[in-house]
């Protein structure tokens, strides 16, 4: 059965290329060009989805994204619309939130409880008790809802640009198109966007038959094309708005966030439902839906309809499908002066019965609630309320609604556009733009077609002033005027209900009524309460019936009402849309593909790829790291630590910047030493810390966390800024790579690389030398972290590689091996040294993590000292402890973040644990209670399991608290 | 900032920890990442919108 009508001018389809595509199992064929729904529609099937709380057969509604009826998935996708979604050969698709099939899907008695699940049913029958909430919700998620997502599925990655425009024209219809062409002559970059597949908006699909309209659609067309910079693209939607015109563009397989300087939206409006008993049934649609059907894919909506009109826009419906063949039963006018025009007698002579000032109070369904077979009238009263009695019946297989439309303002609301509902024409209509951005045509309210062209060039003239490049004129656009497109209250009760007025979330006439009634009776708990307008569609085709209702039910008029602002997206978009890559690029350091050849196995350390530990073959992990430990210990090692931050510093006011930005004092550093340094923020917490080196009077090099590099580079400057100081800051972290060669053969293997004289008189500890290594100028520091003696090397990132082959070899002999962020990490626990944010944290002061050496709060100012001097005062509510576990103790192992619990209470965690092969035993480092801290105290602590272990509180360092080792002159 | 050697403990905490909500034109510190400046911005916040931009060493001229 075959419902495709002849080749029509302007159709979107092309004949000549069939598609083969299943649906529910059954293969069907369509055009090229044709989405499942037409195509479907064509090939006689009129069920294309479920609904989501009732089960009830759903077809073609508003066929303008407004709905959500046809709800497909595939193999590969789901909830896709099936009423938009193009067919693709072979395409294989089903509906969702079915049990069994479409068809006879098992959920369908669900319809016949409805008068069992009240409005609020589920918030009020399963909140008690508690317990059983999760079973509740479990079985309710099986029956509602829409598709299910395959989380095994392979991440399909969309595309993410940016795009730049001066102005962004949304929606080609005649006003949109009207507009770019005004803009053309000014020279601005301009993008019309449509989110359907062809442009034209309306003049692609109203009134066709009479052929006017398509020949000014192409008139417009070749106009766009013949300026340059005009680009038109379809198949794009704008869906979402933010601050300073930057909009969300999204295609199937693309989303752009794009720049305009100015915004024109001409985006039409979506065409409103009427709401009578099973207005829901397949056949029942919008009239503005049938003319797509028709116009677009040439395939008949019905065969013999039922209009229900509200104004002059559906006496031309009947004219159109008349003329395409379809039987016009009658034509039912809300109102009861009717039409009362050329319209209506045109209507009249096609031999249509016109009845005036009546509503459809029911649409008679099928026996499977899957068609339509008629509509039952009655007459309207005063009040717009149905009367019993006189009733009239008629035969139908659909019902087109043309009673009203809404604009379709998203992108405006987004845009803080404020809207008002107007009483004249019975809809919401701009009322002030925010800045640069700009409504035309039918969304702003202008119907008529030679007024939606003015008002499109007037906001055209007025975008193009906005931006600057031509005068501003005075732009007078088209009055609003005519009588209203929208009925006041196109809404009829039913004692059976079934009445809808949100398709997406199966809100009934009655739902609403009862919320308003237990005093949900604003739209923002009118829509948590009901779910209204929280379905897919987020309300475009019901959050205004619902004001209605709520307006007549206060007894108030729909002046000063509002609805709500939908946020984006606009429409629904896929989680690929949104998921992807971080824009954020993966760091490696100059070494890495040195590290990679030595089988290091890499973690993430914030951006950064580092060297977690170097595999060796039949050895753990845990091994590995402790082979790495104890060569440092015995022989020597190497570690890569391009990561620091590094940051050059000259200038004469560089020792005030120093002395009011770290705790310590840098003033009488000598020139060629370094100094650790301790940063705090204005409350005290410790928040970053580093090696301070003064290369000259007046020339500082300084060392950051690997985390902080940025952010402490990015506060230096502001201070330098705000404190008027004369600094000058180079952020060097890239520039140079930096490695520490550190064990007691570590000056061995360095002398005969350097010109730097190493001997521990001519560069004590904590020095700093200027010279080369292996013929890479360098710098060089002898720093303390891993407790031996130790060069740090610090040279430009593109000498990195040639330094550390020469290293690497003259260490050989030496047993010189590579260790990664784990032995660091291990090595540094064993001589007690703290790392920001690992053992400390948002709120960690000095005090607590045993820094106080290196505050000197008797300096004239640092950051953080005046809170420090508060804090100072107070009780210590939890101090930093080593502990270490007896050394033959078993597993289970205490981990990172494990609880010191005392008397019950949580009184500090660890923050750094580990196996120290030096030591043969498992050390730490943990909070606790003040009270506790004391050598010889013990920590209770508990395990991932709920277990408790018992930890001695202990001496810090753990290893060499003389730092003998790092001192030694050999 | 209050003068720290001068204040009393309780305007100091005051100080630190509160900051004035309440919508209004912000002088709000911005920094460009690409170019690394510091900038400020004057933010109406109730407007959410942004009336200039100016470098912090402009700021006497711009007030």
């Amino acid at each position: 059965m075959s419902e495709r009508l002849e080749k029509l001018h302007g159709e979107w389809i092309d004949r000549s290329r069939p598609i083969h595509f299943q649906f529910e199992g059954e293969s069907y064929t369509g055009y090229a060009g044709d989405t499942i729904g037409s195509a479907l529609w064509a090939n006689g099937v009129h069920v294309l989805g479920r609904s989501f709380k009732y089960h009830r057969p759903r077809g073609i509604f508003g066929f303008a994204d407004i709905d959500c009826n046809a709800m497909v998935e595939s193999d590969s996708a789901t909830n896709m619309r099936a009423d938009l979604t193009p067919i693709e050969e072979g395409m294989s698709v089903r509906a969702v939130n079915t049990l069994g099939n479409l068809k006879k899907d098992r959920l369908r008695f669900l319809d016949y409880f409805g008068a069992f699940t009240p409005v609020g049913f589920y918030y009020k029958a399963f909140h008690t008790p508690k317990r059983l909430f999760p079973f509740y919700e479990n079985q309710i998620r099986k029956i509602a809802g829409l598709g299910k997502v395959d989380t095994q599925k392979p991440m399909k990655s969309v595309i993410k640009d940016y795009g730049f425009c001066d102005i962004l024209i949304i929606g080609s219809g005649p006003a949109g198109l009207s507009a770019a062409i005004e803009t053309a002559a000014s020279g601005a970059k301009v993008l019309i966007i449509d989110e359907n597949p062809h442009p034209g908006g309306t003049l692609s699909y109203r009134y066709n038959n009479q052929g006017r309209e398509i020949d000014l659609l192409n008139q417009l067309l070749e106009k766009v094309k013949t300026c340059k910079n005009i680009q038109l693209q379809s198949s794009t939607l704008a869906s979402g708005y933010y601050a300073d015109h930057w909009i969300c563009l999204t295609s199937k397989e693309r989303m752009t966030k794009l720049r305009a300087r100015s915004v024109i939206v001409a985006s039409g409006c979506y065409e409103q439902p009427a709401v009578f008993h099973n207005n829901d049934l397949p056949g029942v649609m919008l009239a503005s839906a049938a003319l797509r059907l028709i116009n677009h894919y040439a395939v008949k909506p019905f065969r013999h309809v039922v209009i229900l009109a509200a104004n002059a826009d559906g006496y031309r419906c009947a004219l159109d499908f008349h003329e395409a063949g379809i039987h016009v039963v009658s034509l039912v006018d809300l109102r009861r002066e009717g039409e009362q025009s050329e319209l209506e007698r045109q209507v009249k002579g096609l031999g249509i019965t016109v009845y005036r000032g009546h509503f459809i109070y029911e649409a008679i369904a099928g026996r499977m609630k899957d068609s339509v077979q008629g509509v039952i009238l009655r007459d309207l009263d005063a009040d717009i309320i149905a009367n019993e009695g006189s009733e009239i019946k008629l035969s139908c297989d659909g019902v087109a609604m043309s009673v009203g439309w809404t604009p379709a303002d998203g992108i405006l609301r987004q845009g803080n556009t404020r809207m008002e509902y107007d009483t004249g024409l019975e809809q919401f209509l701009p009322v002030e733009c925010a800045n640069g951005m700009f409504a035309a045509g039918r969304v702003n309210g202008i119907y008529a077609l030679e007024d939606q062209l003015e008002d499109g060039r007037c906001a055209g003239a007025e975008a193009t002033a906005f931006i600057g490049l031509t005068k501003p004129g005075k732009s007078k656009r088209p009055p609003r005027e005519g009588s209203p497109q929208s009925h006041p209250h196109p809404i009829s009760d039913h004692p059976k209900g079934k009445n809808f007025i949100d398709l997406d979330e199966d809100v009934q006439l009655k739902d609403i009524v009862n919320s308003i009634k237990e005093g949900y009776d604003s739209p923002e708990l009118l829509k948590r309460y009901s779910t209204l307008g929280m379905g897919p569609s987020q309300g475009k085709h019901s959050n205004l019936l619902a004001l209605r209702m709520v307006a007549r039910m206060r007894g108030e008029t729909m002046m000063g009402k509002q609805i709500t602002t939908a946020r984006p997206f606009t429409s629904p978009i896929s989680m690929g849309h949104l998921a992807g890559r971080i824009f954020t690029p993966l760091r490696r350091t100059s070494l890495h593909d040195r590290h990679e050849a030595l089988g290091a196995k890499f973690m993430y350390a914030g951006n950064w790829l580092r060297p977690e530990y170097y595999t060796i073959d039949g050895l753990t992990r845990s091994q590995c790291i402790e082979a790495e430990v104890q060569n440092v210990r015995e022989r020597i090692g190497i570690v890569d630590q391009g990561t620091l931050g590094k940051i050059e510093i000259s200038g004469p006011d560089v020792v005030p910047l120093l002395e009011r930005v770290y705790t310590g004092r840098f003033a009488k550093l000598k020139i060629g030493m370094t100094r650790y340094g301790l940063m705090c923020d204005e409350s005290g917490v410790i928040i970053d810390d580093g090696v301070i080196s003064r290369l000259a009077e007046d020339r500082y090099y300084i060392s950051t966390t690997s985390s902080g590099s940025d952010a402490v580079y990015q506060a230096l400057q502001r201070l330098v800024i705000e404190w008027k100081l004369e600094v000058i800051l180079v952020n060097a972290t890239s520039t140079y790579c930096a490695m520490n060669l550190a064990g007691p053969h570590a000056r061995k293997v360095l002398q005969p690389l350097t010109d730097v004289n190493l001997d521990q008189n001519a560069f004590p500890y904590l020095g700093i030398r200027e010279g080369s290594v292996a013929d890479v100028p360098a710098r060089l520091s002898r720093v303390g972290f891993v407790g031996e003696l130790g060069y740090e090397i610090h040279l430009p990132a593109d000498g990195a590689i040639a330094a550390w082959d020469v290293i690497m070899e003259a260490g050989r002999d030496y047993g010189l091996c590579p260790f990664g962020v784990e032995a660091q990490r291990m090595l540094r626990l064993e001589k007690g040294h703290i790392i920001v944010s690992q053992d400390t944290d948002g709120l960690t002061l000095p005090f607590e993590a045993g820094m106080n050496w290196a505050i000197k709060m008797d300096k004239p100012f640092f950051i953080g000292q005046r809170s420090l001097s508060i804090v100072e005062k107070k009780q210590r509510e939890r101090i930093l402890v080593g502990f270490s576990l007896p050394e033959n103790y078993q597993s289970p192992e205490p981990k990172e973040c494990n609880l010191v619990i005392k008397n019950g209470e949580m009184k500090g965690r660890i923050t750094s644990i580990g196996f120290s092969p030096t030591l043969g035993r498992l050390i730490g480092l943990a909070y606790t209670d003040p009270e506790d801290s004391d050598v010889g105290s013990i920590l209770r602590i508990k395990l991932d399991d709920g277990s408790f272990v018992k930890a001695n509180v202990v001496k810090t360092p753990f290893y060499d608290p003389e730092n003998s080792r790092q001192r030694v002159s050999e | 900032m209050p003068d720290p050697d001068k204040v009393s403990d309780e305007v100091w905490a005051d100080y630190v920890f509160n900051r004035a909500g309440e919508p209004g034109i912000k002088h709000e510190w911005w920094y460009h990442l690409s170019s690394g400046t510091w900038f400020i911005a004057e933010h109406d916040t109730v407007k959410d919108v942004f009336i200039k931009t100016y470098l912090h060493q402009d700021m006497n001229e711009n007030e």
